[in-house]
Protein backbone atom coordinates (compact mmCIF):
# COMPACT_ATOMS: atom_id res chain seq x y z
CA UNK A 1 0.00 0.00 0.00
CA UNK A 2 1.37 3.57 -1.16
CA UNK A 3 0.93 6.28 1.14
CA UNK A 4 -2.18 8.53 0.38
CA UNK A 5 -1.12 12.17 0.27
CA UNK A 6 1.54 12.99 -1.84
CA UNK A 7 4.25 15.36 -0.06
CA UNK A 8 3.48 19.18 -0.34
CA UNK A 9 5.70 20.97 -3.06
CA UNK A 10 8.21 23.89 -2.20
CA UNK A 11 11.51 23.82 -0.29
CA UNK A 12 12.27 21.08 1.82
CA UNK A 13 11.33 21.54 5.85
CA UNK A 14 14.73 20.19 6.74
CA UNK A 15 18.07 19.66 4.24
CA UNK A 16 21.72 18.68 4.80
CA UNK A 17 24.32 19.53 3.00
CA UNK A 18 27.89 17.82 2.93
CA UNK A 19 26.92 17.48 6.68
CA UNK A 20 30.14 15.02 8.38
CA UNK A 21 30.66 13.78 12.12
CA UNK A 22 34.00 12.27 12.61
CA UNK A 23 34.30 10.68 16.34
CA UNK A 24 38.39 10.49 16.50
CA UNK A 25 39.30 8.03 13.73
CA UNK A 26 36.09 7.31 13.09
CA UNK A 27 33.78 9.07 9.81
CA UNK A 28 30.51 8.23 11.26
CA UNK A 29 28.50 10.62 8.73
CA UNK A 30 30.54 11.37 5.53
CA UNK A 31 29.34 14.04 3.44
CA UNK A 32 25.56 13.74 3.68
CA UNK A 33 23.50 15.93 1.96
CA UNK A 34 19.71 15.16 2.26
CA UNK A 35 16.25 17.07 2.29
CA UNK A 36 12.97 16.20 4.04
CA UNK A 37 10.32 16.97 1.96
CA UNK A 38 7.53 19.06 4.14
CA UNK A 39 4.55 16.68 5.56
CA UNK A 40 6.52 13.65 3.99
CA UNK A 41 7.29 10.38 6.33
CA UNK A 42 10.96 10.10 5.27
CA UNK A 43 12.84 6.66 6.77
CA UNK A 44 16.63 6.09 7.16
CA UNK A 45 17.63 2.81 6.30
CA UNK A 46 20.94 1.27 6.84
CA UNK A 47 22.93 -1.71 8.04
CA UNK A 48 24.00 -1.29 11.71
CA UNK A 49 26.48 1.66 12.35
CA UNK A 50 26.12 3.35 9.09
CA UNK A 51 25.20 6.47 11.19
CA UNK A 52 21.22 6.50 11.16
CA UNK A 53 21.30 7.57 14.74
CA UNK A 54 24.35 10.08 14.40
CA UNK A 55 22.55 11.74 11.78
CA UNK A 56 19.25 11.81 13.96
CA UNK A 57 21.97 13.34 17.01
CA UNK A 58 23.51 16.14 14.73
CA UNK A 59 19.61 16.94 13.77
CA UNK A 60 18.69 17.04 17.21
CA UNK A 61 21.52 18.66 18.78
CA UNK A 62 22.73 16.06 20.55
CA UNK A 63 26.40 16.30 18.43
CA UNK A 64 28.16 19.07 17.10
CA UNK A 65 28.56 18.04 13.21
CA UNK A 66 32.21 18.23 12.23
CA UNK A 67 31.41 20.05 9.14
CA UNK A 68 28.54 20.48 6.91
CA UNK A 69 25.06 22.66 7.19
CA UNK A 70 21.98 21.41 8.63
CA UNK A 71 19.20 23.81 7.57
CA UNK A 72 15.69 23.86 8.46
CA UNK A 73 12.98 25.92 7.62
CA UNK A 74 9.73 25.17 9.86
CA UNK A 75 7.73 27.01 7.87
CA UNK A 76 7.67 28.71 4.00
CA UNK A 77 10.10 31.51 3.97
CA UNK A 78 11.71 31.30 7.39
CA UNK A 79 14.87 29.40 7.15
CA UNK A 80 16.90 28.33 10.39
CA UNK A 81 20.64 27.29 10.43
CA UNK A 82 20.66 24.06 12.79
CA UNK A 83 23.97 23.46 12.85
CA UNK A 84 25.21 23.90 15.74
CA UNK A 85 22.12 24.14 17.36
CA UNK A 86 22.17 23.80 21.33
CA UNK A 87 20.07 20.50 22.85
CA UNK A 88 17.13 22.50 23.73
CA UNK A 89 16.67 24.79 20.65
CA UNK A 90 16.24 22.21 17.99
CA UNK A 91 13.45 21.27 20.68
CA UNK A 92 12.05 24.26 21.16
CA UNK A 93 12.00 25.12 17.10
CA UNK A 94 9.85 22.56 16.77
CA UNK A 95 11.45 18.77 16.48
CA UNK A 96 10.88 16.23 19.08
CA UNK A 97 12.58 12.54 18.81
CA UNK A 98 12.55 9.73 20.52
CA UNK A 99 15.32 7.02 21.28
CA UNK A 100 16.12 3.82 20.07
CA UNK A 101 16.44 2.47 23.93
CA UNK A 102 13.82 4.29 24.66
CA UNK A 103 14.57 7.36 27.48
CA UNK A 104 11.70 8.12 29.38
CA UNK A 105 11.87 9.88 32.95
CA UNK A 106 11.72 6.62 34.69
CA UNK A 107 10.71 7.56 37.91
CA UNK A 108 7.99 10.70 36.95
CA UNK A 109 4.50 9.58 35.99
CA UNK A 110 3.16 8.28 32.44
CA UNK A 111 0.95 12.26 33.17
CA UNK A 112 4.54 13.78 34.37
CA UNK A 113 6.37 12.34 31.34
CA UNK A 114 3.69 13.78 28.82
CA UNK A 115 3.61 17.31 30.86
CA UNK A 116 7.51 17.59 30.49
CA UNK A 117 6.74 17.16 26.82
CA UNK A 118 4.32 20.61 26.91
CA UNK A 119 6.59 22.23 28.59
CA UNK A 120 8.26 23.72 26.14
CA UNK A 121 5.16 25.66 24.81
CA UNK A 122 4.65 26.85 28.63
CA UNK A 123 5.25 30.79 29.61
CA UNK A 124 4.68 30.73 33.17
CA UNK A 125 6.96 30.89 35.84
CA UNK A 126 7.56 29.80 39.03
CA UNK A 127 6.28 33.09 41.10
CA UNK A 128 2.95 32.81 39.17
CA UNK A 129 2.24 29.14 40.67
CA UNK A 130 3.14 30.35 43.95
CA UNK A 131 1.06 33.30 44.10
CA UNK A 132 -1.87 31.74 42.23
CA UNK A 133 -1.78 33.89 39.10
CA UNK A 134 -4.84 33.48 37.19
CA UNK A 135 -2.73 33.37 34.26
CA UNK A 136 -0.85 30.32 35.25
CA UNK A 137 -3.31 28.38 36.61
CA UNK A 138 -5.17 28.97 33.40
CA UNK A 139 -1.88 27.52 31.59
CA UNK A 140 -1.67 24.72 33.72
CA UNK A 141 -4.81 23.31 33.74
CA UNK A 142 -5.25 24.08 29.75
CA UNK A 143 -1.74 21.92 30.04
CA UNK A 144 -3.37 19.21 31.95
CA UNK A 145 -6.03 18.81 29.74
CA UNK A 146 -4.32 18.73 26.97
CA UNK A 147 -1.70 15.75 28.40
CA UNK A 148 -5.08 13.92 29.38
CA UNK A 149 -6.62 13.67 26.01
CA UNK A 150 -3.72 12.91 24.36
CA UNK A 151 -2.89 10.30 26.49
CA UNK A 152 -6.32 8.75 26.84
CA UNK A 153 -6.07 8.93 22.60
CA UNK A 154 -2.96 6.87 22.54
CA UNK A 155 -5.02 4.36 24.97
CA UNK A 156 -2.97 5.01 28.30
CA UNK A 157 -6.39 5.00 29.98
CA UNK A 158 -5.95 4.85 33.97
CA UNK A 159 -2.40 4.50 33.57
CA UNK A 160 -1.82 8.15 33.77
CA UNK A 161 -0.35 7.98 37.67
CA UNK A 162 1.94 4.73 36.98
CA UNK A 163 5.41 5.39 37.04
CA UNK A 164 7.17 4.96 33.88
CA UNK A 165 9.36 2.57 34.85
CA UNK A 166 6.77 0.36 35.85
CA UNK A 167 5.34 0.29 32.25
CA UNK A 168 5.85 -2.66 29.94
CA UNK A 169 7.94 -2.30 26.92
CA UNK A 170 5.17 -1.90 24.09
CA UNK A 171 3.35 0.97 26.47
CA UNK A 172 7.27 2.80 27.43
CA UNK A 173 7.70 2.75 23.42
CA UNK A 174 3.94 4.62 22.81
CA UNK A 175 4.49 6.93 25.80
CA UNK A 176 7.77 8.13 24.31
CA UNK A 177 5.82 8.81 20.81
CA UNK A 178 3.47 10.60 23.07
CA UNK A 179 6.06 12.76 25.19
CA UNK A 180 7.31 13.74 21.92
CA UNK A 181 3.77 14.82 20.16
CA UNK A 182 2.94 16.37 23.28
CA UNK A 183 5.63 19.35 22.10
CA UNK A 184 3.29 19.39 19.25
CA UNK A 185 6.28 19.37 16.63
CA UNK A 186 6.96 19.95 13.53
CA UNK A 187 9.50 17.29 12.88
CA UNK A 188 9.03 13.76 14.67
CA UNK A 189 11.84 12.36 14.61
CA UNK A 190 11.83 8.03 15.42
CA UNK A 191 14.62 5.79 16.51
CA UNK A 192 13.80 2.35 15.50
CA UNK A 193 10.27 2.91 16.63
CA UNK A 194 9.34 -0.81 16.10
CA UNK A 195 12.34 -2.25 17.55
CA UNK A 196 11.25 -4.82 19.93
CA UNK A 197 7.63 -4.58 19.30
CA UNK A 198 5.58 -7.56 18.43
CA UNK A 199 3.25 -7.86 15.50
CA UNK A 200 0.22 -6.29 16.59
CA UNK A 201 2.20 -3.53 18.42
CA UNK A 202 3.84 -2.98 15.19
CA UNK A 203 0.35 -2.81 13.52
CA UNK A 204 -0.64 -0.28 16.16
CA UNK A 205 2.47 1.79 15.24
CA UNK A 206 1.86 1.87 11.54
CA UNK A 207 -1.33 3.32 12.58
CA UNK A 208 -0.39 5.74 15.22
CA UNK A 209 1.83 6.83 12.55
CA UNK A 210 -0.12 7.67 9.57
CA UNK A 211 -2.70 9.19 12.01
CA UNK A 212 -0.21 11.78 13.48
CA UNK A 213 0.77 12.50 10.21
CA UNK A 214 -2.98 13.24 8.96
CA UNK A 215 -3.92 14.99 11.94
CA UNK A 216 -1.14 17.45 12.26
CA UNK A 217 0.70 18.97 9.87
CA UNK A 218 3.80 17.01 10.82
CA UNK A 219 6.72 15.38 9.39
CA UNK A 220 8.35 12.78 10.27
CA UNK A 221 11.31 11.19 9.82
CA UNK A 222 12.08 7.65 11.36
CA UNK A 223 14.84 5.52 11.69
CA UNK A 224 13.51 1.65 11.00
CA UNK A 225 15.17 -1.71 10.33
CA UNK A 226 11.59 -3.66 9.83
CA UNK A 227 11.29 -3.16 6.21
CA UNK A 228 7.94 -3.69 5.66
CA UNK A 229 7.03 -1.24 8.23
CA UNK A 230 9.37 1.07 6.00
CA UNK A 231 7.60 0.27 2.75
CA UNK A 232 4.31 0.69 3.64
CA UNK A 233 4.39 4.04 5.88
CA UNK A 234 7.62 5.72 4.11
CA UNK A 235 7.17 8.76 1.35
CA UNK A 236 10.89 8.39 0.55
CA UNK A 237 13.78 6.25 1.81
CA UNK A 238 17.38 7.34 2.06
CA UNK A 239 19.85 4.33 2.43
CA UNK A 240 23.14 5.20 4.51
CA UNK A 241 26.48 2.46 4.42
CA UNK A 242 29.41 3.39 6.30
CA UNK A 243 28.48 7.43 6.91
CA UNK A 244 27.86 7.54 3.31
CA UNK A 245 24.34 8.19 1.44
CA UNK A 246 24.04 4.80 -0.96
CA UNK A 247 20.67 6.15 -2.29
CA UNK A 248 17.64 7.99 -2.28
CA UNK A 249 14.24 7.53 -3.38
CA UNK A 250 10.61 6.14 -3.35
CA UNK A 251 10.05 2.82 -1.67
CA UNK A 252 9.95 1.26 -4.42
CA UNK A 253 12.90 3.19 -5.94
CA UNK A 254 15.18 1.74 -3.17
CA UNK A 255 14.05 -1.77 -2.91
CA UNK A 256 15.36 -2.00 -6.80
CA UNK A 257 18.43 -0.02 -5.94
CA UNK A 258 21.49 -2.41 -6.90
CA UNK A 259 24.02 -0.72 -4.03
CA UNK A 260 20.95 -0.66 -1.54
CA UNK A 261 20.70 -4.59 -2.14
CA UNK A 262 24.23 -4.98 -1.73
CA UNK A 263 24.79 -3.09 1.25
CA UNK A 264 21.63 -3.30 3.00
CA UNK A 265 19.07 -6.25 1.82
CA UNK A 266 21.96 -8.83 0.96
CA UNK A 267 23.38 -9.82 -1.75
CA UNK A 268 22.61 -13.38 -3.69
CA UNK B 1 11.30 13.41 81.22
CA UNK B 2 11.40 16.98 80.98
CA UNK B 3 15.07 17.29 80.10
CA UNK B 4 14.59 14.70 77.78
CA UNK B 5 11.54 16.73 75.83
CA UNK B 6 13.73 19.77 75.93
CA UNK B 7 16.21 18.03 74.50
CA UNK B 8 14.33 16.64 71.94
CA UNK B 9 12.57 20.14 71.45
CA UNK B 10 16.63 21.52 70.78
CA UNK B 11 17.23 18.54 68.61
CA UNK B 12 14.13 19.80 66.56
CA UNK B 13 14.91 23.17 65.98
CA UNK B 14 18.85 21.94 65.14
CA UNK B 15 17.61 19.87 62.54
CA UNK B 16 14.88 21.92 61.26
CA UNK B 17 17.70 24.36 60.57
CA UNK B 18 20.09 22.29 59.30
CA UNK B 19 17.75 20.76 56.58
CA UNK B 20 17.17 24.71 55.14
CA UNK B 21 20.63 24.58 54.45
CA UNK B 22 20.98 20.64 53.40
CA UNK B 23 18.09 21.19 51.14
CA UNK B 24 20.18 23.75 49.11
CA UNK B 25 23.08 21.03 48.69
CA UNK B 26 20.69 18.20 47.91
CA UNK B 27 19.10 19.93 45.23
CA UNK B 28 21.94 21.22 43.55
CA UNK B 29 23.99 18.42 43.36
CA UNK B 30 20.59 16.09 42.43
CA UNK B 31 20.69 19.01 39.30
CA UNK B 32 24.31 19.25 38.79
CA UNK B 33 26.13 17.15 40.52
CA UNK B 34 27.76 19.54 42.47
CA UNK B 35 28.69 19.84 45.81
CA UNK B 36 28.24 23.32 45.89
CA UNK B 37 30.98 24.35 49.38
CA UNK B 38 30.02 28.00 49.09
CA UNK B 39 26.37 27.57 49.88
CA UNK B 40 27.54 27.70 54.01
CA UNK B 41 28.32 31.34 53.08
CA UNK B 42 25.25 32.06 51.40
CA UNK B 43 23.52 30.95 54.90
CA UNK B 44 26.12 33.46 56.64
CA UNK B 45 25.37 36.57 54.43
CA UNK B 46 21.72 35.51 54.88
CA UNK B 47 22.28 35.90 59.03
CA UNK B 48 24.13 39.29 58.04
CA UNK B 49 21.95 40.81 55.93
CA UNK B 50 18.70 39.77 58.29
CA UNK B 51 21.27 41.78 61.06
CA UNK B 52 21.52 44.64 59.30
CA UNK B 53 17.92 44.90 58.22
CA UNK B 54 16.32 44.20 61.09
CA UNK B 55 18.55 46.84 62.63
CA UNK B 56 17.14 49.38 59.73
CA UNK B 57 13.27 48.39 60.16
CA UNK B 58 13.46 48.53 63.61
CA UNK B 59 14.72 52.11 63.62
CA UNK B 60 12.17 52.69 61.50
CA UNK B 61 10.13 51.94 64.21
CA UNK B 62 8.77 48.21 62.92
CA UNK B 63 8.22 45.44 65.43
CA UNK B 64 6.55 42.12 66.06
CA UNK B 65 5.62 40.15 63.19
CA UNK B 66 5.99 42.77 60.64
CA UNK B 67 9.71 42.86 61.52
CA UNK B 68 10.37 39.84 61.38
CA UNK B 69 8.70 38.95 58.11
CA UNK B 70 10.15 41.68 56.53
CA UNK B 71 13.94 40.73 57.70
CA UNK B 72 13.12 37.42 56.18
CA UNK B 73 12.12 38.69 53.10
CA UNK B 74 15.17 41.05 52.58
CA UNK B 75 17.81 38.53 53.86
CA UNK B 76 16.72 35.75 51.29
CA UNK B 77 16.13 38.15 48.32
CA UNK B 78 19.70 39.52 49.22
CA UNK B 79 21.18 36.14 49.43
CA UNK B 80 19.40 34.92 46.39
CA UNK B 81 21.36 37.46 44.59
CA UNK B 82 24.52 35.82 46.49
CA UNK B 83 23.92 32.56 44.64
CA UNK B 84 22.41 33.59 41.54
CA UNK B 85 26.04 35.38 41.23
CA UNK B 86 27.70 32.92 42.54
CA UNK B 87 26.07 30.29 40.20
CA UNK B 88 27.09 32.27 37.55
CA UNK B 89 30.46 33.29 37.95
CA UNK B 90 32.18 30.24 39.72
CA UNK B 91 30.00 27.38 38.45
CA UNK B 92 28.60 28.08 34.85
CA UNK B 93 32.35 28.63 33.26
CA UNK B 94 33.08 25.09 34.29
CA UNK B 95 29.67 23.41 33.21
CA UNK B 96 32.06 21.31 30.98
CA UNK B 97 34.95 21.45 32.68
CA UNK B 98 36.17 18.07 34.77
CA UNK B 99 33.99 17.38 37.81
CA UNK B 100 36.87 18.71 39.89
CA UNK B 101 37.15 21.84 38.62
CA UNK B 102 34.19 23.25 39.76
CA UNK B 103 34.42 21.67 43.35
CA UNK B 104 37.74 23.86 43.48
CA UNK B 105 35.85 26.63 42.83
CA UNK B 106 33.08 26.21 44.91
CA UNK B 107 36.01 26.12 47.70
CA UNK B 108 37.55 29.17 46.56
CA UNK B 109 33.89 30.95 46.31
CA UNK B 110 33.79 29.51 49.88
CA UNK B 111 36.89 31.06 51.28
CA UNK B 112 36.37 34.18 49.31
CA UNK B 113 32.70 35.45 50.59
CA UNK B 114 33.93 34.51 54.28
CA UNK B 115 36.89 36.86 53.94
CA UNK B 116 34.73 39.06 52.18
CA UNK B 117 32.41 39.56 55.05
CA UNK B 118 35.11 39.68 57.25
CA UNK B 119 36.88 42.32 55.66
CA UNK B 120 33.66 44.64 54.48
CA UNK B 121 31.91 43.92 58.01
CA UNK B 122 33.94 43.34 61.13
CA UNK B 123 35.64 39.77 62.38
CA UNK B 124 34.06 39.86 65.80
CA UNK B 125 30.90 38.26 67.00
CA UNK B 126 27.77 40.77 66.59
CA UNK B 127 24.46 40.89 68.49
CA UNK B 128 21.71 39.27 66.57
CA UNK B 129 18.48 41.21 67.39
CA UNK B 130 15.91 39.29 69.68
CA UNK B 131 12.90 39.37 67.15
CA UNK B 132 11.24 36.73 68.15
CA UNK B 133 11.05 36.01 71.63
CA UNK B 134 8.27 38.48 72.19
CA UNK B 135 5.86 38.44 69.37
CA UNK B 136 2.63 39.38 69.87
CA UNK B 137 -0.09 36.41 69.74
CA UNK B 138 2.19 33.82 71.18
CA UNK B 139 1.56 34.49 74.96
CA UNK B 140 -0.26 30.61 74.89
CA UNK B 141 2.31 29.29 74.60
CA UNK B 142 4.18 30.41 78.34
CA UNK B 143 2.52 27.13 79.99
CA UNK B 144 5.84 25.01 77.28
CA UNK B 145 8.32 27.82 77.94
CA UNK B 146 9.83 25.78 79.93
CA UNK B 147 10.46 22.96 77.44
CA UNK B 148 10.45 25.13 74.30
CA UNK B 149 11.25 28.78 74.06
CA UNK B 150 9.02 30.92 71.73
CA UNK B 151 12.12 31.47 69.39
CA UNK B 152 12.44 27.51 69.02
CA UNK B 153 8.61 27.15 68.50
CA UNK B 154 8.76 29.91 65.78
CA UNK B 155 11.82 28.07 64.02
CA UNK B 156 9.78 24.69 64.44
CA UNK B 157 6.99 26.16 62.49
CA UNK B 158 8.17 28.11 60.34
CA UNK B 159 10.89 25.59 59.13
CA UNK B 160 7.79 23.07 58.68
CA UNK B 161 5.68 25.83 56.42
CA UNK B 162 8.80 26.12 54.32
CA UNK B 163 9.08 22.36 53.93
CA UNK B 164 5.41 22.27 52.59
CA UNK B 165 6.21 25.07 50.29
CA UNK B 166 9.02 23.72 48.74
CA UNK B 167 7.27 20.43 48.53
CA UNK B 168 4.57 22.12 46.47
CA UNK B 169 6.97 23.65 44.33
CA UNK B 170 8.52 20.35 43.41
CA UNK B 171 5.50 18.40 43.08
CA UNK B 172 3.06 20.77 41.63
CA UNK B 173 4.35 23.51 39.74
CA UNK B 174 6.24 23.94 36.42
CA UNK B 175 9.91 24.68 37.63
CA UNK B 176 9.78 21.54 40.21
CA UNK B 177 8.78 18.90 37.58
CA UNK B 178 11.67 20.20 35.04
CA UNK B 179 13.94 20.18 37.97
CA UNK B 180 13.10 16.47 39.03
CA UNK B 181 13.24 15.92 35.26
CA UNK B 182 16.77 17.59 34.90
CA UNK B 183 18.00 15.51 38.14
CA UNK B 184 17.08 12.50 36.31
CA UNK B 185 18.25 13.32 32.73
CA UNK B 186 19.42 16.29 32.06
CA UNK B 187 20.38 15.69 28.27
CA UNK B 188 16.58 14.24 27.45
CA UNK B 189 14.99 16.95 29.63
CA UNK B 190 16.75 19.26 27.26
CA UNK B 191 15.74 17.70 24.35
CA UNK B 192 12.02 18.40 25.86
CA UNK B 193 12.86 21.41 25.53
CA UNK B 194 13.75 22.56 28.97
CA UNK B 195 16.00 25.27 29.52
CA UNK B 196 19.18 24.27 31.52
CA UNK B 197 20.48 27.13 32.73
CA UNK B 198 17.13 28.37 33.87
CA UNK B 199 16.37 25.63 35.67
CA UNK B 200 19.84 25.61 37.55
CA UNK B 201 19.62 29.41 38.00
CA UNK B 202 15.96 28.69 39.98
CA UNK B 203 18.20 25.88 41.92
CA UNK B 204 20.17 28.05 43.18
CA UNK B 205 17.77 30.89 44.04
CA UNK B 206 15.60 28.49 45.78
CA UNK B 207 18.72 27.37 47.73
CA UNK B 208 19.81 30.44 48.45
CA UNK B 209 16.41 31.71 49.77
CA UNK B 210 16.21 28.53 52.42
CA UNK B 211 19.65 29.28 53.33
CA UNK B 212 19.25 32.61 53.89
CA UNK B 213 16.11 31.71 56.55
CA UNK B 214 17.77 29.60 57.68
CA UNK B 215 20.33 32.02 58.60
CA UNK B 216 17.98 34.49 60.02
CA UNK B 217 16.12 32.02 62.10
CA UNK B 218 19.73 30.81 63.92
CA UNK B 219 20.59 34.33 64.16
CA UNK B 220 17.24 35.00 66.53
CA UNK B 221 17.69 31.57 68.41
CA UNK B 222 21.49 31.64 69.03
CA UNK B 223 21.55 35.89 69.06
CA UNK B 224 25.12 36.02 67.62
CA UNK B 225 27.02 35.82 64.48
CA UNK B 226 29.88 36.51 63.12
CA UNK B 227 31.74 35.51 59.21
CA UNK B 228 32.41 31.84 60.51
CA UNK B 229 28.94 30.65 61.11
CA UNK B 230 28.47 29.31 57.64
CA UNK B 231 31.52 27.12 57.90
CA UNK B 232 30.71 24.51 60.39
CA UNK B 233 26.89 24.74 59.41
CA UNK B 234 27.86 24.25 56.08
CA UNK B 235 29.64 21.42 56.75
CA UNK B 236 26.84 19.83 59.06
CA UNK B 237 24.15 20.41 56.66
CA UNK B 238 26.18 18.73 53.82
CA UNK B 239 27.00 16.10 56.62
CA UNK B 240 23.19 16.11 56.75
CA UNK B 241 22.38 15.78 53.25
CA UNK B 242 25.18 12.49 52.52
CA UNK B 243 23.44 10.68 55.60
CA UNK B 244 19.52 11.24 53.95
CA UNK B 245 21.65 10.61 50.55
CA UNK B 246 22.40 13.54 48.60
CA UNK B 247 20.26 14.42 45.98
CA UNK B 248 17.33 13.32 47.72
CA UNK B 249 15.35 16.43 49.09
CA UNK B 250 13.06 14.00 51.12
CA UNK B 251 16.32 12.48 52.50
CA UNK B 252 18.32 15.62 53.56
CA UNK B 253 15.82 16.81 55.77
CA UNK B 254 15.42 13.06 57.06
CA UNK B 255 19.35 13.66 57.61
CA UNK B 256 18.79 16.79 59.41
CA UNK B 257 16.84 15.65 61.63
CA UNK B 258 18.99 12.77 62.94
CA UNK B 259 22.13 15.37 62.86
CA UNK B 260 20.11 17.90 65.12
CA UNK B 261 18.75 15.08 67.29
CA UNK B 262 21.99 13.34 67.86
CA UNK B 263 23.89 16.57 68.42
CA UNK B 264 21.29 17.53 70.69
CA UNK B 265 21.16 14.14 73.04
CA UNK B 266 24.75 13.75 73.09
CA UNK B 267 25.27 17.47 74.15
CA UNK B 268 22.28 16.72 77.27
CA UNK B 269 23.51 14.02 78.16
CA UNK B 270 27.47 13.40 77.62
CA UNK B 271 29.09 16.74 76.69
CA UNK B 272 28.63 19.83 74.36
CA UNK B 273 32.34 19.37 73.42
CA UNK B 274 31.41 15.79 71.31
CA UNK B 275 28.74 17.64 69.59
CA UNK B 276 30.49 17.95 66.32
CA UNK B 277 32.46 14.94 67.22
CA UNK B 278 28.88 13.05 66.72
CA UNK B 279 28.26 14.93 63.77
CA UNK B 280 31.43 13.80 61.82
CA UNK B 281 31.15 10.41 63.06
CA UNK B 282 27.86 9.44 61.75
CA UNK B 283 28.96 11.05 58.24
CA UNK B 284 32.53 8.70 58.28
CA UNK B 285 29.78 5.87 59.40
CA UNK B 286 26.88 6.58 56.72
CA UNK B 287 29.64 6.81 54.16
CA UNK B 288 31.38 3.51 55.30
CA UNK B 289 27.93 1.46 55.64
CA UNK B 290 25.85 2.59 53.25
CA UNK B 291 27.28 5.38 50.81
CA UNK B 292 24.26 5.70 48.87
CA UNK B 293 22.99 8.08 52.22
CA UNK B 294 19.18 6.28 54.05
CA UNK B 295 17.28 7.57 50.84
CA UNK B 296 19.56 7.76 47.91
CA UNK B 297 19.68 6.14 45.37
CA UNK B 298 22.36 6.10 43.01
CA UNK B 299 26.00 5.72 44.92
CA UNK B 300 27.55 8.95 45.31
CA UNK B 301 30.04 8.47 42.77
CA UNK B 302 30.04 12.15 41.69
CA UNK B 303 31.33 13.73 44.29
Amino acid sequence: MLPSDAPTAGNPILSTHNLSMRFGGLLALSEVSLAVKRGSITAIIGPNGAGKTTLFNCLTGLNNPTSGLITYRPQEGQTVNLTHGSLDKAARLGLARTFQNIRLFNELTVLENVLIGLHSRLKAGLWGALTGNKKTRAEEALALELANDLLQKQGFGDLTKVLAKNLPYGLRKRLEITRALAAQPTILLLDEPAAGLNGGEAQDLIKLIREVKSEGNLTIILIEHDMSLVMSVSDEVHALEYGRLIASGTPAAIQRDERVIKAYLGEE
Amino acid sequence: MNFFLELLVGGLTKGGIYALIALGYTMVYGIIALINFAHGEIYMIGAFTGLIASLFFSSLGLTGWALLALVIMVAALWAAMYGLTLEKIAYAPLRKASRLSPLISAIGASIFLQNFVLLTQTPNYLLFPDLASDLPGLSFLKPIAHLASPIQVCVIVMVALILAVLTFILKKTWTGLAMRAVSQDPLMAQLTGINLNKVIARTFILGSVLAAIGGVLIGCATRQIDSNIGFLAGLKAFTAAVLGGVGSAPGAVLGALILGFAESFTAGYFSGDFEDVVAFVLLTLILTIKPSGLLGQKIAQKV
